[in-house]
């Protein structure tokens, strides 16, 4: 596996309570070199936190977005739109595997076309990149149903890119190519 | 005594502020500039691969580049510039491009036709493409791409 080490998102409560901390401190009216010290300590804690750190192996990322992906391929094959909307970003990009170009509405709607029956869909395999609050999964998934009275069987390779936004993972792009060498 | 305190408070949010959010696009301006930066880096990348600039290209992609070919080959970064030196000579077309940034990662996606000779016979290619580009120390680099052969 590929997963590279990753940075954690800086999470909008941590501010939160640096803020409230830095205020106690002031209300509190503690000694200059007490709140010089724990500003410090404040400061480091923080900062030991960047996006653009790299901090060592996050499988975390990687679990929570392969979690994801199993999500996705069994809302797809239950037709949950709902599920689907949740996890897809509202400016997707999705290239199917003939190289048509879908928005996030074009392929909910595809989804539940009358004459469209997937029987079967799941992943063959799944590797994800991690690099901090974007996550890059690569993989190979198998899919059989029925479309417009014909039975079809596809075996694609896809990728996928998770971003981390406003507290949680969303699909901003994702592609397929039935070309698998 | 109290302003020095709520100076040094102050002095120290901004710090925090200053470099922890500053890494990547954060407000509308970031956002057009980071379309437009990986727009242009998008440009050199075709350059290069047309002239086969290795050393271009290695500075382009992150080390842990994941890239599918058009024939649905799955390269690392060592592949495609190793792919890219011994090739034939390809003609590349971007015919559309649209980048669209969230955060510190940029997507572009587009249409790219390739025109080339291969074992002898010319062929003419058009493939749908998406690349996703990091922001990663300073820099925005490509960490994956891939294009998807159109069935016409």
């Amino acid at each position: 596996m590929n997963e590279r080490s990753a940075r954690l998102p800086l999470p909008a409560r941590f501010l939160g309570l640096m803020k409230l901390s830095l205020m106690n401190l002031v209300l509190m009216n503690l000694g200059l070199m007490k709140t010089i010290a724990v500003v410090l300590v404040i400061t480091w804690a923080t900062t030991a936190m960047l996006p653009g750190q790299q901090i060592n192996s996050d499988s975390g990322v990687a679990a929570k977005i392969r979690d994801l992906e199993y999500a996705r391929f069994d809302a797809q094959h239950r037709k949950d739109n709902l599920a689907l909307d949740a996890m897809f970003d509202n400016a997707l990009v999705w290239v199917e595997p003939n190289g048509a170009q879908l928005t996030k509405a074009d392929y909910l709607a595809n989804l539940r076309k009358p004459g469209m029956n997937v029987v079967e869909i799941g992943p063959e395999s799944i590797t994800v990149h991690a690099h901090g609050t974007t996550a890059v999964v690569v993989g190979i998934y198998r899919e059989r149903g029925v479309k417009d009275g014909q039975a079809y069987a596809l075996r694609a390779r896809f990728m996928d890119t998770w971003v981390f936004k406003n507290g949680r993972w969303l699909c901003i792009a994702a592609a397929a190519t039935s070309s698998v060498s | 005594m109290k302003r020095s305190k709520w100076l040094i408070v102050l002095v120290c949010l901004g710090l925090c502020l200053s470099t922890g959010l500053g890494t990547g696009p954060a407000d509308a301006q970031d956002t057009v500039d980071a379309e437009s930066k990986v727009g242009t880096l998008e440009r050199l990348w075709g350059e290069a691969a047309q002239i086969r600039d290795v050393k271009a290209l290695d500075s382009i992609f992150d080390d842990s580049l994941v890239y599918v070919h058009i024939d649905g080959r799955l390269l690392t970064k060592a592949q495609v510039l190793a792919d890219t030196k011994e090739a034939d000579a390809v003609d590349i077309v971007v015919q559309s491009s649209i980048a669209r940034a969230h955060g510190n990662t940029v997507i572009v996606s587009g249409v790219l036709q390739l025109k080339g000779v291969q074992r002898g016979k010319p062929y003419l290619r058009h493939g749908r493409f998406i690349d996703t580009w990091v922001y990663e120390e300073g820099h925005w680099l490509c960490v994956a791409s891939m294009t998807t052969a159109m069935q016409s």
